[in-house]
């Protein structure tokens, strides 16, 4: 028996049955004389029920988060297909260090600093050939953009697209923020991007914003927070998502709508 | 890796209970518990290969619990949301919570005053209530530095919320 109420971690360690034997014994005798402890159980029981009853949810969104989602090929055609190629990235992170390797042809706009953690390629796909993206070249209808990212550590990713009128259209990778809230997990390594933004003849000029971040982000609230940048008169160079990012943007120099 | 996925979630459906309960007494709302829990088990498929505490995995999990519930405090604090507000009251005339949402207030007092490392023992001490030679044990450094760190949280200027909360502890 003992008298004084026991840690409760142990009854924790009861509950996910780590506690057996003698320290077992001794916290149930315990528990039978302290109403303390008795009050406690049953929030710990109420909690527990709480939990398993929302369980199916709960195993279903954690199962999402550790696994790599790759977004089909028609659901990206589509979104790109209103998309005029790079005039401008922005890369945004959560810790500010240096350098983010940029193709020769986009110049930084903006003081920011980049992760050196992170690098990003553009390639060009034309007539079935795939080349870095280069200063000189100028993008022309059905030419195809794409990107790899390479991280020293895990990172989640995701873009947006700015129009000529300003309005901020999450693309990549949904465009229903509602359906796929979550941007998409890169995993540490280099990573290509899944299929590619396909610049048609029709379409208006647009800025494309790929916001990365070594934690998970809700992109709502990014959208939201460009949204905002924008309507305030600032583009969205820096501090955008709040004091803990930093942003980089990249304007490409050859394209012409 | 598929593999580590399903022993993951063999974790989540073994621990993830008790480890909502610990959130939720810690951050003082369901959905920000949820996070917690889910937090920990991403992390805990990340590091998988670091767990070394023996036989359970518990102990393994509620260090990486405390520092989610730690994260969530600080975003809380640099953008206070609709979530903030929602807590109950102290209720005098149960104990248990009184001093449950006692310690919930110390642990917001101090989410941005305090490292990491303080983090884990104030944690164990005030919520897991972990005597400080095991604390000491688990998180590998002496009893003094358990005492030491305690004592400064005390000179931080929380004495009120600590004095409520150790006359109970």
């Amino acid at each position: 028996m003992i008298t004084t109420c026991p840690p409760d971690h142990d009854w924790l360690a009861l509950a996910t049955k780590d506690l057996a034997g003698p320290r077992e014994e001794t916290l149930l005798a315990h528990r039978l004389t302290c109403a303390r402890c008795q009050e406690r159980c049953r929030q710990l029981e109420a909690n527990t029920e709480a939990y398993l009853r929302g369980f199916a949810r709960h195993q279903s969104a954690l199962a999402e988060r550790l696994t790599p989602r790759r977004p089909s090929r028609r659901r990206w055609a589509l979104i790109a297909a209103p998309v005029t190629v790079a005039a401008a990235l922005a890369i945004v992170v959560l810790r500010p260090t240096p350098l983010v390797e940029a193709p020769a042809d986009l110049r930084t706009k903006g003081s920011a600093r980049a992760p050196e953690n992170v690098q990003l390629r553009a390639w060009i796909t034309r007539n079935g050939q795939t080349q870095p993206l280069e200063g000189s070249r100028r993008l022309r209808p059905h030419d195809q953009l794409s990107f790899d990212l390479t991280t020293a550590e895990d990172g989640f990713l995701s873009i947006f697209s700015i129009g000529p009128d300003s309005q901020v259209q999450p693309l990549y990778p949904s465009s229903a923020p509602t359906e796929a809230p979550d941007p998409m997990f890169i995993p540490a390594g280099r990573t290509r991007l899944p299929d590619a933004l396909e610049w048609t003849p029709n379409t208006p000029a647009t800025r494309l914003v790929i916001v990365y971040a070594n934690q998970r982000f809700s992109r709502p609230h990014a959208h939201d927070k460009l949204r905002a940048a924008l309507h305030a008169g600032r583009t969205p160079l820096h501090s955008v998502l709040g004091p803990e990012f930093i942003v980089r943007v990249f304007t490409e120099r050859g394209a012409r709508p | 890796m598929d593999d580590r996925i399903g022993d993951i979630e063999g974790l989540h459906r073994r621990y993830g209970p008790a480890l909502y309960d610990r959130s939720l007494r810690m951050l003082g709302n369901a959905a920000d518990a949820e996070d917690a829990v889910q937090e920990t088990f991403v992390k805990a498929y990340r590091a998988w290969h670091q767990h070394r505490y023996g036989d359970s995995r518990l102990p393994w999990l509620l260090k990486i619990n405390t520092n989610e519930c730690l994260k969530i405090l600080r975003t809380r604090r640099r953008k206070p949301t609709e979530r903030l507000g929602q807590e109950e009251p102290p209720d005098a005339k149960r104990p248990l919570l009184e001093q449950q949402t006692h310690i919930r207030y110390l642990l917001a007092a101090m989410a941005d005053r305090v490292d990491r490392k303080t983090w884990q023992i104030v944690v164990a001490h005030y919520v897991d209530g972990v005597p400080q030679q095991d604390i000491a044990d688990r998180l590998g450094i002496t009893r003094r530095t358990v005492v030491e760190r305690l004592s400064k949280l005390r000179r931080l200027g929380i004495r009120g919320v600590l004095q409520v909360s150790e006359g109970d502890v």
